[in-house]
């Protein structure tokens, strides 16, 4: 004989209730601990986004951890090789800088070498169009971060009949201010208009063109 | 029946929403504190933690301490130590702290009376020609002894070349070494990461 739902639902309230509670305590518990275990993880490690062509290829760090092709690994700061390879593919090896100053990013694709690797680059070209859009993007958020780390550059050039200020950039993003002037008094004008807009010619590397360091030549 | 039942179902999740509710700020609460060392020369002095509504702490040196997390005044004590005072964020990543000591310039002063001869034989034994072109103006310690800086000044000042040099020095091994290779108009930071940036403005910013 067939009851209704709900006499199943009076009969067996109890247990019901008490599975319902059971399920909702693990689901909470497992979502705590599983995140809790994520933090330790990634504890003292950066977000580095990673898209990789093709998707099958084996991502290492010169320190032996191998990453994910798509997605976020988190990686310690430090420098490194990351190398990318597949079977059939070209592999490739580049620096990482990964500080949390920087804009580290592992957006690489290889290029196909066998025939079959040839075809199925050839077939995937959405997915290195999509590459280079990230790549794109990616630059753009590093000339940002570039001008908001020195600010100074948003006003150089600086030029006047007797003294300039310009730049020069490296590679670690830092940058030399490099300062012309026709006498000692129109350089030491030149590092005045600087502090008159804000800006410590203490917190830079300078070189000066146009002065001779009397005692540059002293042994 | 029905109404029972729909009372007793209410109750049970109020109930786990209170217990979910308590879980989660137990957490919070757990995860607000950070442990961190904070280390000092204890010989020189000691450090006063104040703010972020906690009572004055004064932690030891390379002793782990758990404290709030937020926003703490870090104060030097000493009698020889100038009186300098910073924020410190404590935050998940602070795990370390060190404070640095500065001399007070009294101190730093008398220590130079017995050092000034020393250190002006070594600059001009790597530089023989600041004894004949330059004056030695600002001459003073910094930090704890160990760092001096100067302001050289062109006798010549018709000269296209008689910009104002600024030289640095440090003490290594009971030896004064030149750090300024040579003395250039401007001390930059970056060349000079072990000095402290404050110094380097100090030298840079004296006419």
């Amino acid at each position: 004989m067939q009851y209704e739902p709900s006499y199943y639902i009076g009969k067996y309230r109890r247990p019901i209730l008490i599975a319902v509670i059971l399920i909702v305590i693990c689901s909470v518990g497992f979502t705590i601990w599983h995140n809790i275990r994520l933090a330790a993880e990634r504890r003292g490690k950066l977000p580095v986004p990673v898209y990789v062509v093709p998707r099958d290829a084996t991502v290492m760090l010169s320190n032996g951890q191998q990453l994910t092709t798509r997605g976020t690994a988190y990686i310690a700061p430090g420098n490194y090789k990351v190398t990318v390879a597949s079977d059939g593919f070209d592999t490739q090896t580049r620096d990482v800088r990964v500080t949390s100053d920087a804009v580290p990013y592992i957006y690489i694709g290889l290029a196909g070498r066998s025939t079959q690797a040839k075809s199925w680059q050839q077939a995937h070209q959405s997915d290195y169009q999509q590459l280079e859009i990230l790549t794109v993007e990616r630059n753009r958020e590093y000339n940002t971060l570039f001008k908001s780390r020195n600010q100074i550059v948003n006003i150089l050039p600086i030029k006047d009949p007797y003294y300039s200020i310009d730049y020069r950039n490296y590679d670690d993003r830092s940058i030399e201010l490099v300062v012309w002037g026709t006498s000692p008094q129109t350089r030491r004008a030149a590092l005045d208009l600087l502090r008159k807009k804000g800006y410590e010619p203490t917190d830079y590397r300078i070189s000066y063109d146009g002065f001779e360091n009397p005692l540059e030549a002293t042994p | 029946m029905k109404r029972f039942l729909t009372n007793k179902v209410t109750l049970s999740f109020a109930a786990l929403a209170v217990a979910i509710a308590g879980v989660l700020i137990l957490w919070s609460y757990i995860f607000s504190f950070q442990t961190v060392t904070f280390h000092f020369d204890s010989r020189l002095g000691y450090i006063e933690l104040s703010g972020n509504g906690q009572p004055n702490f004064y932690p030891a040196d390379s002793q782990p301490v758990k404290l709030k997390k937020g926003v703490y005044k870090i104060k030097n004590v000493g009698s020889r130590i100038a009186a300098n005072s910073r924020e410190q964020t404590v935050n998940s990543t602070t795990e370390q702290v060190t404070v640095h000591f500065n001399y007070t310039r009294q101190y730093l002063d008398s220590l130079y009376t017995s050092e000034k001869a020393t250190i002006e034989t070594s600059l001009i034994a790597r530089y023989p020609k600041i004894a004949i072109s330059y004056d030695i103006v600002h001459d003073k310690l910094y930090h704890q002894g160990e760092i001096y800086g100067a302001v050289l000044v062109a006798r010549d000042q018709l000269s296209d070349n008689s910009d104002t040099l600024r030289v640095l020095m440090e003490k290594k091994d009971g030896k004064w070494i030149v750090l300024t290779k040579p003395p250039v108009p401007v001390l930059g930071a970056p060349l000079y990461p072990s000095v402290d940036r404050q110094i380097l403005a100090d030298i840079n910013q004296a006419q």
